[in-house]
């Protein structure tokens, strides 16, 4: 097992630890993945982002995204790296609610839409870098301090060496706290989130796996426009993969009430 | 004398017609202030509330409106739970016919039926401040359930 950036771990665990252990709120706005939660009924999101991929090759791309909910339990999104599309949706069946904690749990179906194809790789790439099926179950739990969320669902390359398997499981492990404000007052306060997000790939055939890890911090300002950074890294890499590291940055704005009520 | 009048008047019918003065409402699920913002817009989008005064720090919302006539607790309680969070606690402000809250009498409130839910009589305080008890603020059979 081929382990690499370890120590890096280390540090942000211990970061995370710190600031855990200090007043703060959690936060389920996650940079790398979706939590179970669903954005407020009839809103609408708008993305743009930057993201360099680099490794043994690299690649520049601009993402753009578009993300609406039609009701409170279920929402959709589409979004583009220019090379390809994909769209995803998703549906929230449970949610339990208390003062500051609240457990939710959601079905996702996500199609990757690519005119590329990485057939020689052996792991399943969702960058954007070849067609891709992915679907699972995303429970998310809010606590005070603490908002931890786990997805898993199965993964399928739709165009594949069959030696290299074409079906995996890919599962993610997100945390995240707010930093700041330590109270809240207004709305126009910018607020600072910490994430720390594990994303995961396992093939059924085969032996690719991996195991990244993807640090975040978020800017919110005036409680309707993020600005996301994070960077993504291999701690375990079984893989082929030519690049394996990911820079971000994104920019989004929220619009509240963007459509009328469907009486 | 139609100094003395009007204030008479003006008594006589706020304490003759049982009115909705305010709504207060903790909501649960959330500890973010866009998810707070997301409540705060969906309650001042509500036509009939005139002002959403909030405490992002503590969840809580004091909802006045545009005319105490008309009130839809099912619409305030729709406005949050389309942000996809809930509702803890929501309170009353209003003015009520009696003097005493009796158990399990009846109150008609801005067209709702009203029954008390308390041990024994209480006095009430107009304007008084009480809380709906039914679970996630949905009518029994058509009843709300008040307690202070």
């Amino acid at each position: 097992m081929k382990l690499v950036n370890k120590s890096r771990l280390h540090i942000l665990v211990f970061v995370l630890f710190i600031l855990s252990s200090m007043h703060v709120k959690a936060q389920e706005l996650y940079v790398s993945s979706e939590p179970a939660s669903i954005m407020p009924a009839r809103s609408f999101l708008i993305q743009q982002g930057y993201s360099k991929m680099t490794g043994k090759e690299h690649f520049d791309n601009i993402n753009t995204k578009i993300e609406f909910s039609f009701s409170k339990k279920w929402m959709a999104h589409l979004g583009t790296n220019y090379k390809s599309w994909e769209w995803y949706t998703q549906y929230r069946f449970y949610s339990k609610d208390a003062l500051y904690e609240h457990l939710r749990m959601a079905f996702f179906l996500k199609s990757i839409n690519s005119a590329e194809t990485a057939i020689y790789t052996n792991a399943i790439l969702l960058d954007g870098q070849e067609s891709v099926f992915h679907s699972g179950i995303i429970v998310t739990k809010l606590k005070h301090k603490w908002a931890g969320s786990l997805s898993v669902g199965p993964i399928i390359k739709r165009e594949s060496l069959a030696e290299n398997g074409a079906v995996g499981m890919q599962y993610s492990f997100s945390n995240g706290i707010l930093l700041y404000p330590k109270m809240y007052r207004s709305y126009g306060q910018t607020n600072v989130n910490l994430y720390l997000e594990f994303i995961g790939q396992r093939l059924f055939s085969g032996k690719a796996n991996y195991l990244d890890v993807a640090p975040a911090i978020q800017f919110i300002f005036n409680s309707q426009a993020k600005l996301n950074l994070s960077y993504r890294f291999p701690l375990v890499n079984n893989t082929n993969r030519t690049t394996y590291n990911l820079a971000a940055i994104s920019l989004d704005y929220l619009f509240f009430n963007a459509f009328p009520k469907l009486k | 004398m139609r100094y003395l009048i009007i204030p008479i008047f003006f008594f006589l019918s706020t304490s003759a017609t049982a009115q909705v003065q305010s709504v207060e409402l903790v909501a649960s699920g959330l500890t973010c202030s866009m998810c707070s913002k997301a409540i705060f817009k969906s309650l001042s989008r509500l036509d009939f509330v005139s002002e959403v005064k909030v405490d992002i720090e503590k969840s809580s919302y004091i909802l006045t409106f545009k005319s105490r006539d008309r009130v839809s607790i099912e619409e305030i309680r729709e406005a949050v739970y389309d942000t996809g969070f809930a509702i803890e606690t929501m309170q009353m402000t209003a003015n009520f016919p009696n003097t005493k809250a009796v158990n399990e009498e009846l109150v008609s409130l801005n067209g709702y039926q009203f029954k008390w839910k308390l041990a024994g009589v209480k006095n009430i305080a107009n304007p008084q401040k009480v809380s709906i008890v039914n679970k996630e603020i949905q009518p029994t059979a058509g009843v709300y359930y008040l307690n202070f």
